[in-house]
């Protein structure tokens, strides 16, 4: 029986920084967890506070962009029409994620929350700001695979440019699921 | 829309479903709903890993190092939060 044929999705080099970046996030959820264990109290009080609607909301925009960069990527890849448009649609559900992330930091600020309120919301704005600096840069990364998208005949380089981009907001949205999942949800 | 769309499509409409039970479903299993919650994130985000980041088809030692990550920080929170 033939053996599957394996390859590496992206450049090798995106790997190196998704994983590192992985590793920090990783601390990032546990050193939250480890708090939380020992204030049980004001990690449920924070929590209510929070607006569980805008967290699902970005939750779908960001699957939603994520499945226009898959499609985008596939169709790159076999040389088919569409992937600008796709990853343009990605770059509009992105500035819809940071629209509602501005609003939702702005609402707590009016409400006198910021982040010298308690250990919950320091780590809630520290945590979502840093994730928010990554969807910004996801969002240059898409507009530089529309552009290296609109080429007809793609190089191959340039396909591994547009997965390796593609990879990277992949992992915004992975991000997310944890952040959105730890804060909002757990109870 | 071809095969592969259409399957990336689905996983999409997966991930909705998944988002929905964890935000309403889960609060059903009392004590457990944390831990509910956060398998239910860590199978989204092996889903998002395999299926839109193409892991998949990626060599064993990248996918083994994924899974044990995801079911090493999974396990480690559960344990934390419960």
């Amino acid at each position: 029986m033939a053996k599957a044929e394996t390859r590496v999705p992206g450049e090798e080099g995106i790997w190196v920084f998704l994983l590192g970046d992985l590793f920090v996030f990783s601390a990032f959820f546990l050193v939250f967890a480890v708090y939380r264990a020992e204030q049980p109290e004001v990690f449920a009080s924070g929590r209510e506070l929070l607006n569980r609607s805008f967290g699902l909301i970005n939750t779908l925009l960001l699957l939603t962009s994520s499945l226009f960069v898959a499609v985008g990527v596939h169709r790159a890849r076999a040389g088919r029409a569409g992937s600008p448009a796709l990853f343009l649609c990605a770059v509009f559900c992105g500035l819809g994620f940071v629209g509602l992330k501005l609003t939702e930091y702005s609402e707590k600020i009016r409400a006198g929350i910021n982040f010298g309120t308690s250990d919950f919301f320091m780590y809630y704005f520290a945590f979502t700001g840093v994730h928010l600096i990554h969807v910004v840069i996801g969002l240059g990364v898409l507009l530089f695979m529309r552009s290296a998208a609109m080429t007809p005949e793609l190089a191959q380089e340039r396909i591994v440019a547009v997965e390796s981009g593609g990879l990277f907001w992949h992992f915004v949205d992975l991000l997310w699921i944890v952040l959105f999942a730890l804060f909002y949800l757990v109870e | 829309m071809d095969a592969a769309e259409k399957h990336l499509t689905l996983w999409w409409l997966g991930l909705t479903v998944l988002t929905l039970i964890s935000l309403e479903g889960a609060s059903a299993l009392g004590r457990w709903s944390s831990a509910a919650v956060l398998v239910i994130a860590f199978l989204k985000v092996r889903i998002v890993v395999r299926q839109f980041m193409d892991v998949r088809t990626a060599p064993l030692p990248l996918r083994l190092v994924l899974d044990i990550w995801g079911a090493a920080i999974c396990g480690a929170l559960i344990f934390l939060i419960i």
